[in-house]
């Protein structure tokens, strides 16, 4: 068992930190420390390795009621949670510092490479709640650091208040852009992107934003009622706010990681117009084959990602969904169905109580 | 040999411009080509109903005796192993559920059996106390009088497509019933039906004559309605969903009987456990779970178990060696994607709970997908079933195991008890209450008879509606003490 500081545990976070900024460390040496450490503060995983007759990625099951954590003498600095219904079945996910710092700087770098790009201080609008208002939502944390990283300090906001959407915010912040041609960055998760398109819409709102400004949408619309299309969205975000589909990004997180993935290129290869995702020496998604476990290189498979930036428990998680193997990158087509009976057995998923 | 692709039925009286033919919307991710389907043109269904109207007629004609024989005589060729009819179906519905070939003969014979004569006269006996009703007046002691029985003029039924050779049931029932059958085949496994409708006219084209078995789309309303029209029975087959979403349009129909998903499972007392041992009960349990590779309803879930954990870990061993010569015998087959998907997430979070989460939870499985058994804490954490997998569940008492069945009491079905005569019939009272419609052993879940009340409903005399003669001077004397 490796303590927190133990130079070992303390040397990897430095050649990790390394490897997120692009220095020439060897990506497999730095994924046997992360399987050193895990075996030895989770001895279990061998366990589970054993049972699943690979080196399978822990399933997001794994974040349900109880949760890993490697470092019983490091309280952990924080925790996301999961958007679950009910407190029970909410996940959580615990950073010790250097964890958080880890986190921090891939987001960051992450952010750099494929979302800011050659802006300098630009408006970054959020359509995420703050952090002082959601403190354990991952999503609000990462684009909250985002925008104080990167963003105009004086203008950078989100419009997210305790009723819904600051229109009246919104549009004077816009406005504002437009006229002193400041590029805009607008966040959030993606259906919020849709809902906010539509109401715009109605009140009969549209900007054409300066030059160079860019939405990232994350989370999908996994759960949502409403089937929406990658492709509609864009079309709808290019509709409202001038930003063409080629700057209208998507970016593929959960509480479960610390790293999120970001489109590779623009082609539409899946199903609903979804994206490759670009792979880092850092972040890698892989698709197991749905029947044999084997990683292929394209088609149809369950999505598994190896993060290196989790050093607080096992790096490569597979996440539930389905993913579309190309030559670009994975992209994220869906989620696995669970909780289905097969013939005519009832499904008590369907009539749980 | 290439696989005959047609999926209907249509009587021979049917003219050939009152039908159209199309390639079914049935999705195979196993590849294939088409099933070809041929069905009334939409404004031709009261015309061909007319048509069944005058098939039951023939039906009624006939003595119920000789519609027994005529089923017995075609289910014994079916009983064939090498009957090339039987052979050339089993390959059918191999392609379309993706079920082994041994999978599929194991579901045809278990099937199958229930449609030989002995079979076929008790049912009639049990549920109409004399059959010869069927046929006309009889006399009735009880009454007393005359009785007579006359079942629909034309039955609806929709199948599931679940289970091989489960459509033959309710046509069976229909033809008990002298009544003539529209079969709506399932998505699921739309082959079967019509070749068993082809067997029956071959051997009596009157038979034939009154059934017509086809296909359409969940979404064509339109055209269920249309059909309902004209059928003065319905049953019907499918999920919570389906089954509500044709009862609402089935309001005018005379009978309505549904067959909708439901809970099975087992229970395992200790003091059973211990008298015929683990390994013969790992055997049991391994036939209820893989017959039909656990897609009826009757097949269970779970187990629970009577006993610590350690004693369901002694269960599990055994259960994975009993599992996997089963499988041996009788393979899964090829999974469809989505449930290999499916699957395969639920093993790895069976694992991790096995593994690092919960040390009282279990997993075996075997690497080619065909079994999985997971020792579950309780009923809430059981998610999955279907493909052969199994969930274990230790509990102090079966009478805990009841009250954790409690909530989903209206969708229970099939219990085996694992109990000896006294706890028994204590047991299988509760169960009967709270809502079980069958009781059995462990091992036998999987072959109800066709007397078994399923559902709990009476599926031959349901089907029926009776004309007494009482109180008239005309009748004989004897009869009326």
């Amino acid at each position: 068992m490796f303590r927190y500081k133990d130079p070992f545990v303390q040397n990897l976070a430095e050649q990790i930190a390394a490897l997120i900024l692009g220095e020439a460390i060897d990506r497999e040496s730095v994924e046997q420390a992360l399987d050193e450490l895990a075996l030895a503060n989770l001895p279990q995983l061998a366990d589970y390795w054993r049972k699943t007759g690979c080196r399978l990625g822990i399933p997001d099951s794994a974040f349900k009621n109880s949760h890993v954590y490697y470092f019983p003498d490091q309280p952990a600095a924080r925790v996301f949670r999961t958007s679950g219904t009910s407190g029970a079945d909410r996940g959580a996910a615990c950073y010790s510092p250097l964890g958080l710092k880890l986190m921090d700087l891939s987001i960051i770098e992450n952010a750099r490479r494929h979302l800011i790009q050659e802006l300098d201080r630009p408006v970054i609008i959020r359509f995420v709640p703050t952090v002082s208002q959601a403190p354990e939502m991952i999503m609000a944390y990462g684009m909250e650091l985002i925008a104080t990283t990167f963003g105009d300090k004086a203008r950078s906001a989100s419009v997210i208040t305790g009723s819904g959407v600051d229109f009246e915010r919104l549009r004077s912040i816009l406005d504002q852009a437009v006229s002193d041609d400041q590029p805009v960055v607008m966040l959030g998760g993606s259906f919020a992107f849709v809902n906010i398109c539509d109401a715009l819409e109605k009140l009969g709102w549209s900007w054409q934003l300066p030059e160079g400004s860019r939405t990232l949408d994350g989370g999908g619309f996994k759960g949502r009622s409403r089937v929406v299309r990658a492709g509609e969205l864009r079309s709808a975000i290019t509709k409202t706010f001038g930003i063409p589909a080629g700057r209208a990004f998507n970016v593929f997180g959960m509480t479960e990681l610390a790293s999120q993935l970001y489109d590779a290129n623009s082609r539409e290869i899946g199903p609903l117009d979804e994206r490759p995702k670009s792979n880092l020496p850092f972040l890698q998604a892989r698709v197991r084959d749905s029947y044999m476990l084997a990683y292929r290189d394209r088609g149809e498979g369950l999505v598994e990602i190896m993060d290196s930036c989790i050093i607080d428990r096992p790096h490569r998680v597979l996440t539930g969904d389905l993913g579309l193997a190309s030559e670009d990158g994975v992209a994220i087509i869906g989620r696995v169905e669970r909780g289905q009976a097969r013939g005519c057995s009832l499904s008590l998923e369907s009539i749980k109580f | 040999m290439p696989i005959n692709r047609n999926i209907s039925w249509i009587p021979a009286w049917v003219d050939a411009s009152q039908l159209e033919t199309f390639n079914a919307n049935i999705i195979n991710d196993q590849g294939g080509q088409p099933w070809r389907c041929t069905r009334p043109l939409s404004d031709r269904w009261s015309v061909i109903a007319d048509g069944l109207r005058e098939s039951t007629a023939a039906l009624r004609a006939m003595p119920i005796a000789h519609i027994v024989e005529t089923i017995d005589k075609v289910t014994a060729k079916w009983c064939d192993h090498n009957w090339s009819v039987r052979q050339a179906a089993r390959a059918a519905v191999v392609e379309a559920t993706g079920f082994s070939a041994e999978a599929v003969d194991r579901s045809f014979d278990v099937e199958l059996k229930n449609y030989r004569t002995d079979s076929l006269w008790r049912v009639l006996y049990r549920e109409l106390g004399d059959a010869a009703a069927l046929d006309g007046f009889v006399a009735d002691a009880r009454l007393p009088g005359r009785t007579y029985a006359i079942g629909p003029e034309l039955t609806l039924a929709i199948f599931t497509g679940n289970v091989p050779g489960l459509p033959a049931l309710s046509m069976v029932r229909a033809l008990l019933a002298k009544s003539a059958v529209i079969a709506k085949v399932a998505s699921g496994e739309p082959t079967f039906a019509a070749r068993f409708a082809a067997s029956l006219a071959e051997e009596d084209a009157r038979i034939g004559d009154a059934l017509l078995v086809t296909y359409w789309e969940r979404h064509e309303r339109d055209l269920l309605k249309t059909v309902l029209a004209q059928a003065e029975a319905v049953i019907a087959y499918g999920s919570i969903e389906a089954c509500r979403s044709v009862r609402e349009l089935a309001r005018n129909n005379r009978i309505y009987m549904e067959h909708g998903h439901k809970f099975s499972a087992g229970l395992l007392g200790r003091d059973y456990l211990a008298r015929v041992g683990a390994p013969v009960i790992a055997g049991r349990i391994a036939e209820d779970v893989g017959t039909f590779n656990q897609h009826a309803c009757i097949a269970p879930q779970v187990y629970f178990v009577e006993g610590d954990s350690a004693a369901v870990h002694k269960l599990g061993d055994e259960l994975s060696r009993a599992m996997q010569a089963y499988a041996e015998k009788y393979p899964l087959g090829n999974l469809r994607l989505k449930d290999a998907q499916t699957l395969q997430l639920q093993r790895a979070a069976q694992a991790w709970k096995a593994t690092v989460a919960d040390a009282d939870s279990g997993l075996w499985q075997d690497s080619a997908l065909n079994w999985t058994i997971a020792i579950e804490k309780d009923l809430v954490e059981h998610s999955l079933s279907g493909n052969r997998y199994i969930g274990l569940i230790p509990v102090d008492s079966l009478e805990q195991a009841l009250k954790a069945l409690r909530p989903y009491g209206e969708f229970l079905q099939n219990l085996a008890l694992g109990a000896d005569e006294s706890e028994l019939s204590v047991m299988a009272r509760r169960a009967a209450l709270l809502g079980a419609s069958r009781i059995c052993q462990p091992g036998r879940m999987a072959e109800p008879s066709m007397m078994w009340h399923h559902d709990g409903q009476l599926c031959v005399a349901g089907l029926l509606r009776w004309c007494d003669i009482e109180m008239h001077d005309a009748l004989h004397k004897q009869e009326e003490q």
